[in-house]
């Protein structure tokens, strides 16, 4: 039975539909009361929601390489019309000399950049009110509020075209013209409405920008005084031991950062491994033989003290690969001790603690196995020995 | 008769019942919902669990314990006057204290209970908790994880579709749980977790740090001041979100200072905690396959996540806002209530579905053909986060000529190499001699709701099946053990149940008196000396009376947050 037979869905089911199959199903097949059933059930659900992902993502991919052909056309409309409402005539000028050759070269683009520009004013034909295409963007680009100028020209036109075709009366040309006021009015308070908030949302921007800068620079700061503190730490043997005084790099809630304790992560561990490939030289240096077989360690209090802080156990495998691989004499071989937490710490009274281990210490099982297996052999071979013996006596 | 719910914590533990009318907690006989996991004997060698025990922590603290969860399933003992308990011995203190409030409260005899432990809990602590139970005379129905009983205790109570993360931090550990609620079905789909991560180790780092600083020598500080240095930092840890000083006045014995705690350096203190957070959390979200912001939300529970420091760190790590609704402290025992009721198949739960996983991978070992000499291989039988229960085969042969036994080590952890994963027992089955490799067998792990693991091994020349249960768990008492440990402690009674409400308050006062000077210390001298002369005059009605004015009278004098 395939998983959708199972669930009684049709194939093509989306996850919705699975998931209340599945739900159904499984109260029908409880986990406590029919384990089996349950994990058949289970398996072909999660197959079933497998599939349904796979066909979600082959109908987005078909979508969006579908997608992907409009959307560049509609980049390239976005990017000539972008040209018009900017306010600044000089950067204007600029974008405006940019853009023109395409502009020029792109019959069809000023084509469809006309007919976005006009559809405001649901224009029948456009290309009558601007005659000639390059010229009108460049118009549109370089005065302030091009749109509702263009908006008035072609309302006017059409009422006068309207008025020549059916007769229309003064009254309406004058309800007409009133209206079209209004709206220049309301277009115009919009419009500065618009600057308004755009200028707030700019100095907020810029605000924003100030403090995301500000906090950088703290970031790269705290970075930079961190590690000269490692470095000052490294220099002195005999500081470098004390655990304590490594503390100071758990004090900046920075760490709480991935990117920023990603970042102190992987400095301090190439830190520490090259500080470990520097052979002690001053302290036992009598003779050269002896200084080089000597590699300087950081204790492990101080290692497990830092593991807390980045996690560099449970990165080993990247941190050796991509950093520095030297880590695992350094670092985790030193680490692998035992990083096992005391489970009497934190009791709290002060009852006497008699300690068991869970093993007897002695655990030979698997050594013994092979003694075992040795010894047969030996039992074997000596056995065949004696009997080849024998029969070299009997011959 | 009715399955009760229990959350065996750390600090604190509580139980609960599924009625026709929805969860109901059980209070205790001091009338509070939470008895403090903290058990003693006293002079005349009567047992004290919960809050009267953690009130005689200072002043006893030789002949009192508390936070003894972390060793379950260790074999380390604990001495109590003359003696010696196991961690699971402790426990099953604490259960029967339970159970009795349970049978006082629901009138009828109580035998059967869901108890709560945290996700990361291993086979051996699940195991031990399990044996505490029945040496409480209680029978297990299921070991729940406890942020699964916190997630069916929000679903059941929002009832909302979507996916969560529970984030649960107790006294001593921390799980992390990612699951989705839909039509009826709360489905775990990932679980991990640090069992040495707790609301008191914030309180340790604190003293270590003013340790440390004050260049005290620890081993020289006496017990009861240790013990009150303790207290007085779990107040102030309580306290720092919204004081931004605390002047604490220490007696470490040999000095006496003053210490004074700002939220800045509570938060430097207990940032390496706070790093240990990340870890389990990132690995839940990789194992579900989701990113932080998928999430519908993040709910908190455990008494820890009350820390603004812990939620500052959580909205800091994943951009993520926790939420938090119903009682950290109670909302767990909620769960396992409603999982009783879950079990009992009571009506009004009769359409949700549990499914949960197992947060460890579960293997054997095999022979490194690299290495031979070196430590096995991991030969993972279980991935963790599979949604159990399960029962998984997977073959093995010899691997030398001549092998006449198969030696089967199961082990729990993510590590290739077996030695760095724990042991959490073995097998030895026999095998018909032959060339290496000619001889094989199935392995079969299953792993039940509970999260006790079953192996089975079957050779398949012979067709034989060893199906016993792991012959060597360690920490596990064998039927034996079991049996002389509950004639044991059955032969220890409790304090007398009428009087504890008395003691615990003479007990309070006590330690207050202890604890204060000058004025204060007066008053509550004298207002001790008279709730004794009243319990002298032995007259129940002036005694009722009496126990409520001096209980207020001591809760407006107590400027320690402990319980």
């Amino acid at each position: 039975m395939n998983p959708w037979q199972l669930l009684g869905i049709a194939r093509d089911a989306d996850t919705q539909a699975i998931k209340r199959a599945y739900a159904i199903k499984i109260k029908q097949h409880r986990p406590d009361v029919d384990p089996e059933m349950f994990q058949k059930v289970h398996q072909a659900y999660k197959s079933a929601l497998a599939g349904a992902r796979v066909r979600q993502l082959q109908q987005a991919d078909r979508e969006s390489s579908a997608q992907g052909y409009a959307a560049t056309q509609a980049v390239g409309i976005a990017q000539s019309t972008s040209n018009s409402p900017q306010p600044h005539p000089l950067s204007n000028v600029a974008t405006l000399d940019a853009y023109q050759p395409t502009v020029v070269l792109n019959n069809a683009v000023i084509e469809q950049l006309v007919v976005v520009d006009a559809s405001a004013v649901e224009c029948a034909e456009p290309l009558e009110v601007a005659p000639d295409p390059v010229e009108m963007v460049a118009d549109s680009a370089h005065t302030a509020e091009p749109v509702p100028q263009v908006d008035n020209e072609l309302q006017l036109q059409q009422a006068e075209a309207l008025k020549a075709r059916f007769g229309m009366e003064e009254e309406q040309e004058r309800q007409a013209q009133a209206a079209k006021q209004a709206e220049q009015a309301r277009q115009e308070r919009l419009a500065k409405l618009a600057e308004q908030s755009q200028q707030e949302q700019l100095v907020l921007q810029a605000e924003q920008a100030q403090r995301a800068l500000q906090e950088e620079q703290l970031r790269q700061e705290t970075f930079a005084t961190l590690l000269k503190q490692v470095d000052e730490l490294l220099a002195n043997i005999d500081g470098l031991a004390v655990v304590n005084k490594w503390h100071f790099l758990a004090k900046t809630t920075l760490l709480l950062d991935s990117e920023f304790n990603h970042a102190l992560s992987v400095q301090i561990y190439l830190r520490i491994v090259n500080y470990g490939k520097k052979p002690l030289s001053r302290r036992l240096g009598s003779t050269r033989r002896r200084v080089r077989k000597i590699a300087q360690y950081v204790p492990y209090e101080v290692l497990s003290f830092l593991d807390q802080l980045f996690n560099w156990q449970g990165q080993r495998t990247y941190l050796q690969g991509h950093v520095d691989s030297a880590g695992e004499l350094y670092i985790f071989n030193k680490l692998d001790g035992d990083d096992a937490i005391d489970p009497v710490e934190g009791l709290r009274g002060h009852a006497t603690v008699v300690r068991k281990e869970l093993l007897p210490k002695s655990n030979p099982t698997k050594f013994s196995d092979s003694f075992d297996l040795q010894q047969i052999i030996i039992f074997l071979v000596s056995l065949s020995f004696i009997g080849q013996l024998l029969r070299a006596l009997v011959e | 008769m009715a399955i009760i719910g229990i959350d065996l914590g750390t600090t604190n533990s509580a139980c609960g019942v599924f009625s026709n009318d929805g969860v109901k907690l059980i209070p205790n006989r001091l009338g509070d919902l939470l008895t403090p996991s903290v058990v003693g004997l006293d002079d005349s060698g009567h047992l004290v669990v919960g809050r009267l025990a953690k009130e005689r922590l200072i002043q006893h603290s030789d002949r009192t314990v508390g936070a003894f969860k972390r060793m379950m399933g260790s074999r380390h003992q604990i001495k109590i006057g003359k003696q010696l308990f196991t961690a699971t011995e402790l426990s099953s203190f604490v259960l029967r204290s339970l159970k009795e409030d349970a049978e006082t409260y629901l009138g009828e005899p109580v035998s059967e209970a869901v108890i709560s432990v945290p996700a990361y809990f291993s086979d051996n602590q699940r195991q031990a908790t399990k044996q505490a139970a029945e040496i409480a005379g209680l029978k297990v129905m299921r070991l729940i994880n406890e942020p699964t009983a916190a997630a069916i205790a929000y679903g059941l109570n929002d009832k909302q579709q979507g996916t969560y993360m529970i984030l649960d931090m107790g006294g001593g550990t921390f799980d992390v749980s990612i699951l989705e609620f839909f039509d009826g079905v709360m489905q775990v789909h990932a679980s991990a977790g640090d069992n040495f991560l707790g609301g008191e180790d914030f309180v340790d780092a604190m003293y270590e740090a003013i340790v440390k600083d004050l260049n005290i020598d620890k081993a020289a500080v006496p017990a009861h001041l240790e013990q009150r240095i303790l207290m007085q930092l779990e107040t102030a840890k309580r306290r720092v979100s919204s004081e931004q000083s605390q002047i604490l006045a220490l007696d470490f014995g040999s000095a006496q200072c003053e210490f004074n705690v700002t939220p800045v350096w509570f938060q430097e203190v207990v940032n390496p905690l706070l790093l240990r957070v990340k870890v389990p959390v990132e690995r839940a979200l990789r194992d579900a396959d989701q990113t932080p912001s998928e999430l519908d939300d993040v709910v908190l529970v455990g008494g820890a996540t009350r820390m603004g420091v812990f939620r500052n760190a959580i909205g800091r790590m994943f951009g993520v806002i926790p939420s938090c609704h119903l009682d950290p402290d109670l909302v767990v025992a909620m769960g396992a209530a409603i999982q009783a009721g879950l079990i009992e198949r009571n009506e009004a739960l009769e359409d949700i579905v549990l499914t949960d996983v197992c947060p460890y991978t579960l293997g054997t070992g095999v022979i490194n053909h690299g290495n031979p000499a070196g430590s096995d291989v991991f030969l993972p039988i279980i991935e963790r986060n599979t949604t159990v229960p399960i029962s998984i085969e997977k073959d093995i042969s010899t691997a030398v000529d001549n092998q006449t036994k198969l030696l089967i080590k199961v082990y729990q952890g993510e590590h290739r190499l077996v030695d760095r994963n724990i042991c959490l027992g073995e097998l030895t089955v026999p095998v018909p001699r032959g060339p290496k490799g000619r001889e094989a067998a199935k392995v079969r792990f299953s792993y039940d709701m509970s999260g006790l693991l079953e192996v089975d091994v079957t050779v398949v020349s012979t067709n034989k099946t060893y199906s016993t249960t792991i012959e060597q768990s360690p920490g596990m008492l064998s039927e034996q053990e079991l049996a002389r440990s509950r004639d044991r402690l059955a032969a220890i009674k409790f304090h007398p149940r009428e009087l504890e409400a008395n003691q615990m308050l003479l007990a309070r006062a006590e330690r207050m008196y202890e604890a204060s000077l000058g004025d204060l210390r007066d008053i509550i001298g004298q207002v001790l000396a008279q709730f004794e002369a009243v319990l002298d005059r032995q007259r129940p009605e002036e005694i009722d009376r009496a126990r409520i004015e001096f209980s207020n009278t001591l809760d407006s004098l107590d400027r320690e947050e402990w319980f």
